[in-house]
């Protein structure tokens, strides 16, 4: 067996099992048995690695509330799920970081509750369907704050621009909030204090791991 | 409940059936992204495109293949076409092998070089060869020699000739072979340079 | 040598990765700076993480090669740089917390291929980007980012800085909390502006089948159309204003489609030549401005 119809059969027949002839080329040729040791050494490590990997939650998350935007999941009922559908969200508060996801879902499945036309029977709608994600922002920005308080560390250009835009959109999120109230079937205004609400979400995500780099 | 009674119950649209399958099939989904994409931003994106085109789609599965060869193949076409986006290369399932027709001797890539990789390969150097492959291997290499698909499966998922998956899966082998070796004469080569600038501070 | 040698000697964290060994002088010394150039081949792609502060400017030539040259300001701050091929990363990182703003900061500027793919990050630096077709990806939280004659796919997001983009082609996406945008002279044919407080001007003309779609909180929203172009507006408002200063260029929507603002909304629709493109603009408080370039 020549090199030529060595390199066939490894890409016909693969690594293993190797004929007779093969066998007998690789313990003739250097050059062949070192192709050889190098990719069977590959593959091992190859096999060695995950085939699996658990995703994050939140990505069932996004798409279950998709589905059931598009009315594709009809009857929103789950032998896993016998607690009311917001507290599902509970399980993601482990870490700041996914907190943060959290928020950013509740917000976009009340923006498609607030979106269901009459009729609609996919959630129950609640009286004040944003009271939730308020709560989780604030405790949020509570975390970031008291984060602040306990760095040692001088405040930077970046922290006080940081800091400058979330009270800019808090004071957004408050002008909202008050024509939301005044005018609840306003949806260009409940389109914007939803947006507003991921934004201030990303923007604490921010500033958490920024202070989670620097402490 | 089994994966058949799962499926019929989601072409029904029965929310629980959804969960079911995603479960069954999710970590693997998202392993096989998030190697072709080498980052978790994209994998996550790339995994949720996929579910929901499956989802979508679920109604026209007839069983033709197995389940779980229909997800995979939905999944490498939404990661193929989002690399494609970005104008990476996308090795043609359809090249064969080119003998070396002035000797017929070994080809340069079955070659002697200085290296041997056996005990230089590691998980980490690996991950990051298999992030340089352009997709089409990298896509046969994941699925052959990381998540375990046979050659026929594979074929099924990409839609080309067993024949083809081997020659690529053969040529995905070899080019990570010559990617590790740049990586060790590289870390080689860092060594040596750290040696000889400790060496000129000490002096 | 004995590839055992390689292996077994003391550790590297990473694999290839090229650290620049920076001599040891004082924090107060000047600026340190250094150059390093990669070979690539193909459409390369740059990705620069700049945790200090500082700008990051990018032009291109006609040359295969990658010209980084970084500017540190202290040793307090460590810059990287690694190949792989046609990838080139350069990241800075923080090595000792006791460095202040002005320690901490590091510029980057980098010559690169006219086709190359950019991740640019920094924090509170000018992001340039001069003549580079490719997609982008551009991150500031406090730096204005600006952009002349590229093209491709844009994402730019900013939490205070803002965006001036002149000549630029393809898709663009911008995001921010209170920075500001403004396009000029664009060739773009989808576009997608989100700011909260900030304001946005558009003074361009509008490609055939084109989508624009322009949203502020509490800023101005001002588009400028030349007599050539043709789109169907969109216009609305919760509690601001409209100022439609081009209402003989505008005529009833004419596709067939209603739009009516709701009663809780002030809109102003309506159609411009033939309505090839689509253009939506929302501000939720401030003045929507139309008007026609002399």
């Amino acid at each position: 067996m020549q090199c030529r119809e060595l390199e066939v059969f490894f890409e016909q027949e693969g690594l293993a099992p190797l004929s007779a002839a093969a066998r007998q080329h690789l313990s003739e040729c250097h050059a062949c048995k070192h192709f050889f040791d190098d990719v069977t050494a590959i593959v091992a490590v190859a096999h060695q690695l995950p085939a699996e990997v658990d995703p994050p939650e939140h990505i069932w998350i996004s798409i279950r509330t998709e589905l059931v935007r598009e009315g594709t999941i009809r009857g929103f009922s789950s032998s896993r799920e016998t607690a009311p559908w917001w507290q599902s969200f509970a399980e993601l508060f482990r870490s700041r970081t996914w907190a943060t996801a959290a928020v950013a879902m509740v917000i976009i499945i009340v923006g498609f509750m607030l979106g269901s036309k009459p009729g609609e029977q996919v959630l129950q709608v609640q009286e004040d369907p944003y009271s939730s994600t308020v709560t989780a922002l604030s405790q949020q920005e509570h975390d970031v704050a008291n984060m602040q308080l306990a760095s040692t560390g001088e405040t930077s250009a970046v922290d006080a621009s940081l800091r400058q835009n979330l009270q800019q959109v808090n004071e957004f999120i408050a002008d909202c909030e008050r024509r939301v109230r005044e005018v609840p079937s306003d949806e260009l205004a409940r389109e914007y204090l939803t947006n507003a609400y991921r934004q201030k979400a990303e923007l604490l995500s921010a500033m958490m791991d920024r202070g989670g780099s620097l402490n | 409940m089994s994966e058949a009674d799962a499926i019929r119950l989601a072409q029904a649209g029965d929310a629980a059936a959804f969960e079911f399958l995603y479960r069954l099939h999710g970590r693997r989904v998202y392993a096989l992204c998030l190697r072709m994409v080498g980052n978790p931003s994209d994998a996550e994106d790339l995994m949720q495109e996929a579910f929901l085109q499956l989802f979508r789609k679920i109604g026209t599965f007839r069983g033709e293949s197995a389940f779980s060869t229909w997800l995979h193949r939905m999944t490498v076409n939404v990661v193929l076409m989002r690399l494609r986006k970005k104008t990476l290369p996308v090795a043609s399932l359809e090249e064969t092998t080119e003998p070396d027709e002035e000797t017929g001797g070994p080809r340069k890539d079955i070659g002697a070089p200085d290296l041997l990789l056996t005990g230089a390969v590691d998980r980490v150097n690996l991950e990051r060869s298999i992030e340089k492959l352009p997709p089409g291997y990298r896509t046969v290499f994941v699925l052959h020699d990381v998540q375990g698909y046979e050659h026929n499966e594979i074929a099924d998922i990409m839609g080309c000739s067993v024949g083809n998956s081997k020659s690529q899966l053969h040529k995905a082998r070899t080019r990570l072979r010559d990617l590790l070796q740049e990586e060790v004469r590289e870390q080689a080569r860092n060594e040596r340079q750290i040696a000889k600038t400790q060496t000129g501070q000490a002096d | 040598m004995k590839l055992s040698t390689v292996l077994t000697g003391r550790i590297l964290p990473v694999i290839g990765a090229g650290v620049l060994l920076w001599p040891c002088i004082p924090a107060d010394a000047a600026p340190q700076r250094v150059e390093k150039h990669f070979t690539v081949k193909g459409r390369p792609v740059v990705v620069i993480r700049n945790i200090g502060n500082g700008r990051i400017e990018v032009k291109s030539w006609k040359n295969s090669e990658i010209v980084v040259t970084g500017t540190k300001a202290s040793d307090k701050i460590a810059v990287e740089t690694e190949q792989a091929g046609d990838r080139i990363d350069v990241s800075s990182s923080v090595v000792d917390f006791s460095a202040n703003a002005k320690e901490m900061e590091a510029n980057f500027q980098l010559t690169v291929p006219e086709e190359t793919e950019l991740q640019l990050r920094t924090q509170t630096g000018l992001i340039y980007v001069e003549q580079v077709t490719g997609d982008m990806t551009l991150d500031s939280v406090a730096g204005d980012v600006h952009l002349k004659e590229v093209s491709g796919y844009i994402i730019v997001t900013t939490t205070g800085g803002s965006l001036v983009c002149t000549q630029c082609a393809g898709k663009l996406e911008f995001s921010s909390i209170s920075g500001s945008a403004q396009v000029l002279q664009p060739s773009l044919n989808n576009v997608k502006l989100r700011t909260m407080t900030g304001n946005i001007l558009f003074d361009g003309d509008f490609v055939h089948t084109g989508l624009y779609s322009m949203r502020s909180g509490k800023g101005l929203v001002e588009v400028r159309f030349s007599g050539n172009d043709s789109f169907d507006l969109n216009a609305q408002t919760a509690t601001g204003t409209v100022d439609n200063q081009a209402a003989e260029y505008l005529k009833p929507d004419s596709h067939g489609v209603k739009h009516m603002a709701s009663k809780f909304s002030k809109g102003l629709f309506g159609t411009v030549g033939m309505g090839f493109a689509k253009v939506e603009l929302s501000s939720y408080s401030g003045t929507i401005r139309i008007l026609k370039r002399d």
